[in-house]
């Protein structure tokens, strides 16, 4: 394998190539941005699961709470096939710092709803369970279009 | 992204550099996505997956779909962990050698 960090680096033919070949990848990581867009179904679906999780501890009977766990589970493994079907892709690396600032904040955002949602349970105040599930889906339906977003742009600059 | 930086000649050629640059990001794609995505050819991105999986640098594997009422199964491609350390250590070859023509001074007339 013939190894040029030994040879002429500043050769302004290997240069321009060199360039070339960046700007070429630029172009592609911007299709690749644009095809790992989720679908516009997407999210208002992943925000219904995500209501369902924060809802299922307000249930109460512990049976039927881990049966709605499962169930939410189950839609979600459902939506991440849909999601490869439709993009061709498999897209579980996160790019760069950014996005895994919006992903831990929302992963944040929902486990807290979900224990509040098991401490008004436990003191007796389930009325207030649709603000914790509300708080849920809108957490994840407008937050993962900004993870869509900044996404995007940390893959194009992670050249 | 890996500081070291090395020219590796294998994935230079525009199609694999630009397949290896596609799949580094994600996990995985499938042969349509890749084809479509990058615009060449079938036959043209067959041949490259098959160079760079027998060099190592690329996985494949192959699985039925519901979508296809015929026989055939859907490919998927991923690179594998020598060949995103390959591609790394080449973009960042190609980015300092880029860089170095940018402050190379202007030779005297």
């Amino acid at each position: 394998m013939l190894n040029r960090m030994e040879s002429n680096w500043s050769d302004s033919a290997t240069s321009a190539t060199a360039r070339a070949s960046l700007d070429a990848l630029a172009v592609d990581r911007h299709r690749l941005a644009r095809r790992a867009v989720a679908p516009g179904w997407y999210y208002p679906i992943l925000a219904l699961v995500t209501a369902w999780f924060v809802a299922a501890p307000g249930i109460g009977n512990v049976f039927w709470m881990f049966a709605s766990f499962s169930g939410a589970s189950l839609l979600l493994v459902l939506l991440e096939r849909a999601y490869k079907r439709e993009t061709g892709l498999s897209t579980n690396r996160v790019p760069g710092p950014r996005s895994w600032l919006v992903l831990i904040g929302m992963g944040v955002v929902v486990l807290t709803m979900i224990f509040v949602t098991g401490l008004l349970t436990l003191t007796g105040h389930q009325s207030w369970i649709a603000a914790t599930a509300a708080v849920g889906f809108l957490t994840m339906y407008p937050g993962g279009l900004l993870y869509d977003r900044v996404y995007g742009a940390e893959l194009q600059r992670g050249l | 992204m890996a500081s070291k930086a090395r020219f590796d000649e294998s994935i230079h050629a525009p199609t694999r550099l630009r397949l290896c640059a596609m799949l580094r990001p994600v996990d995985s794609a499938e042969f349509s996505a890749l084809t479509s995505t990058l615009g060449v050819s079938e036959a043209n991105l067959s041949k490259t997956i098959r160079n760079l999986v027998e060099l190592g640098y690329l996985s494949t594997s192959k699985h039925s779909s519901p979508d296809r009422n015929d026989l055939r199964r859907r490919t998927t491609v991923s690179l594998t962990s020598q060949g995103r350390t390959a591609f790394d250590w080449h973009l960042a070859a190609l980015q300092e050698i880029a860089a170095s023509a940018q402050i190379a001074p202007v030779p005297e007339a």
